[in-house]
């Protein structure tokens, strides 16, 4: 699956989610109770169409980032909406207000900035907010819905739902 | 096996799994008793101050207080074997004169090794002169923040946040948010480590947060005094005064 990705130019989000999902799985696996996951998906938002793995990497982030390094561990907030003719997504996680700044020449959020600019320019935008406890990333672009072939099935459209791990 | 000789080990991971690892390595070991597992250095922090081990398995990245936090705070004296994923600190688990340095994922063979190694550190029961721990910062590299015991609680200051410290014979007094840290360090390691582009020593007795400093008064004949912008007076000798100026200078 992860190797077809490459070829896709966009996915629906539906489908990033659930690459997500394993990849949350094995990092609760390492973190146990210390990881907790808040997923608040809209049903429309999840037929919208992104770039793959475009979300992959800021959730990697909130976790290196922010919950391995709080001893009592912290939640990763996931959310997808579509409004106004855009996607809005964004991930939050809890920090540690003590932690020194992040050291620059990170490379993840660098590398979604340009993806998103580089497919859709000025009608894109991201958003990063620091706060004394949290991070979070704002992301809004165009939605494109998929080609479905078929209109997808009642379960597959499931309404807004929270996945707690 | 005589009674000296028995190990009392204390793991010390964050992830639940690199635990389990190590008590299944030290299934085979009955002379090996484990005192306790700590899910991070807090905890580690406590449990050697109340399970008194003599052989602790520490991980290095931990949230907040790091493996070699850890150590700064215990001292020495009980023989460790790091257990870590990465290998860019083992030339600092040398020089904290580590038993051994373990990468994960943590083999059988490598583990007995390491074990034999610690079984006749245990045996030795030489304590480690206690300036080791703080050689376990890298060079070259800034404090980012203070870390203070006081009996089994821990204590972390960012540096940011650290207004002035004052020596008191063999202590520091940290002075945070119009509180006071007392840390068991001279003045002069505690300068030898902070930036000196933030922090300046303005007189034999006090370092200063250059941040906090609102104006400099004269005082007497010869010294003056810097107001920090909380009010607080501390004395600036001479030679301080001309560390702050040059600081000045170099800022503008």
């Amino acid at each position: 699956m992860t190797l077809g990705l490459g070829e896709k130019e966009l996915v629906p989000l539906r489908e990033e989610l659930e690459l997500l999902q394993r990849f949350l799985a094995i990092e609760k696996v390492r973190l146990c109770e210390r990881l907790h996951v808040d997923v608040h998906v809209e049903a429309q938002a999840q037929t919208c169409m992104l770039p793959p793995l475009l979300l992959q990497p800021l959730v990697e982030n909130a976790i290196i980032h922010g919950i391995a390094n709080l001893p009592a561990g912290g939640t990763v907030r996931l959310s997808a909406e579509c409004s106004g003719g855009h996607l809005h997504l964004s991930v939050e996680n809890s920090v540690d207000p003590d932690a020194p700044p992040p050291r620059k020449g990170g490379r993840g959020l660098t590398n979604v900035r340009q993806r998103l600019g580089a497919r859709y320019g000025k009608e894109a935008s991201m958003k990063t907010t620091a706060e004394e406890e949290l991070f979070r990333v704002n992301i809004s672009l165009p939605a494109g819905m998929a080609d479905a072939p078929a209109q997808p099935s009642e379960s597959e459209l499931a309404p807004a739902k929270e996945v707690r791990l | 096996m005589p009674a000296q000789s028995k190990i009392r080990a204390l793991l010390v991971d964050d992830e639940d799994l690199a635990r389990h690892v190590l008590r299944e390595l030290l299934k085979s070991h009955p002379e090996v008793e484990i005192a306790g597992e700590c899910a991070n250095g807090f905890e580690a922090v406590k449990a050697v101050a109340e399970q008194r081990p003599n052989l602790i398995f520490l991980d290095v990245q931990m949230p907040k207080l790091t493996g070699f936090d850890v150590l700064e705070l215990i001292g020495t004296e009980i023989p460790v074997i790091f257990v870590t994923a990465y290998d860019q600190h083992a030339m600092r688990a040398f020089e904290v004169h580590a038993v051994d340095y373990l990468l994960k994922p943590v083999g059988r063979k490598r583990f007995e090794a390491a074990l034999t190694r610690a079984r006749e550190r245990v045996a030795e029961k030489k304590p480690m002169p206690a300036e080791l721990a703080a050689a376990a910062r890298p060079p070259q590299q800034f404090l980012e923040r203070v870390v203070i015991r006081d009996g089994t609680r821990v204590t972390l200051i960012p540096v940011s946040k650290l207004d002035y410290a004052e020596a008191q014979d063999d202590y520091v007094a940290l002075a945070s948010h119009g509180a006071k840290h007392l840390k068991q360090q001279t003045i002069a390691s505690l300068e030898a480590a902070l930036d000196p582009a933030r922090f300046v020593r303005i007189h034999r007795s006090y370092i200063v947060n250059f941040e906090r400093v609102a104006r400099i008064e004269p005082y007497g004949k010869d010294s003056r005094l810097a107001i920090l912008t909380d009010g607080t007076r501390l004395p600036v000798s001479r030679a301080g005064y001309a560390r702050l100026k040059s600081l000045l200078d170099d800022r503008v």
